[in-house]
């Protein structure tokens, strides 16, 4: 049961998944939630604990960087490359698997309407 | 329970056997006006205040140097305020409603896989050094006939009993709730 066993597989989470989203504009451990929640209308919330804990985990897997700029006192975290390639795939993955979804759905009415 | 008292003390379970169950006493306790100010030797340090419903939750995260406050700004920011730590233990208050803090289980899992670990380890270094106080004690009785090695081994044998068993259990209560959540 390792650690980072969820980010070494190239899929995320649904948590991760919405984290990395959020940080593709550099942003403090607040504004990540907000964000999450403004782009899902409400639906998807990342509590306090799930968020620190992806947000250590991403940061082992040097997919996200924290910026200790001494301008701000809050800590603001950013993207790196392999993060972006790996959000970009993942988008990828998820708009496919709505595809397959949207096309078995297709497929069952044809299927109903040769019964008929 | 006297009326002038302004700080009381409450026993504690054991956050691995009734975790939620201390989390909702502690809710309870907010409502006659009783709040959690700190942990203390197997329980907790209450203070007196006026009534007011909070909800608890705990946490369970080894904070390394300088993460602490990155840490607790998160929580603050998902309307968790920090109450009190000890050692990897921290306890947060909020008002009832609040979402909580662990939203998905892969996460959730994480919580408890380090403490886990640690009381595996625990418990197995614990058993088998018993074991081998228990062995050494059996061979000085039966083969070796020796009454000093035998007396120590009695000693070693009684001392290591008395943290075996919690230990164990502690271990149980942990494997049991990973268990649940892969379930």
């Amino acid at each position: 049961m390792s650690r980072k066993n969820s980010l070494q597989m190239d899929q995320l989470t649904d948590s991760a998944y919405y984290i990395l989203l959020a940080l593709l504009t550099p942003r403090h451990g607040y504004a990540i939630m907000k964000y999450i929640e403004e782009l899902t209308d409400d639906e998807i919330k990342i509590g306090p604990a799930t968020l620190y804990t992806l947000i250590k985990k991403m940061q082992e897997s040097s997919l996200i960087l924290l910026d200790e700029d001494g301008e701000e006192r809050r800590k603001t975290y950013s993207i790196t490359e392999k993060g972006r390639t790996l959000i970009a795939d993942e988008i990828e993955r998820r708009l496919r698997m709505s595809r397959h979804g949207n096309l078995a759905l297709l497929n069952a009415e044809g299927d109903t309407d040769e019964v008929q | 329970m006297k009326s002038n008292k302004t700080t009381r003390y409450k026993p504690s379970v054991g956050l691995a056997f009734g975790e939620q169950l201390e989390m909702n006493k502690l809710s309870q306790l907010s409502e006659q006006g009783w709040f959690l100010e700190r942990f203390a030797l197997f329980g907790y340090r209450l203070r007196r205040a006026p009534a007011h419903k909070l909800i608890y939750c705990l946490d369970m995260r080894r904070l390394e140097a300088g993460e602490r406050e990155d840490y607790l700004e998160i929580f603050a920011a998902g309307q968790w305020q920090h109450v009190c730590s000890g050692g990897e233990f921290h306890i947060f208050a909020a008002e009832p409603g609040t979402a909580p803090i662990y939203t998905d289980t892969a996460t959730l899992l994480d919580k408890y896989t380090q403490i886990f670990r640690t009381s595996k380890l625990l418990a197995f270094s614990l058993l088998a050094m018993t074991l081998a106080a228990a062995l050494l004690f059996c061979l000085s009785a039966v083969v070796w006939d020796n009454a000093t090695v035998r007396h120590t081994a009695w000693v070693a044998l009684s001392i290591l009993i008395i943290p075996l068993v919690p230990s164990l259990m502690v271990y149980t209560a942990y494997r049991l709730r990973i268990r649940r959540l892969k379930a």
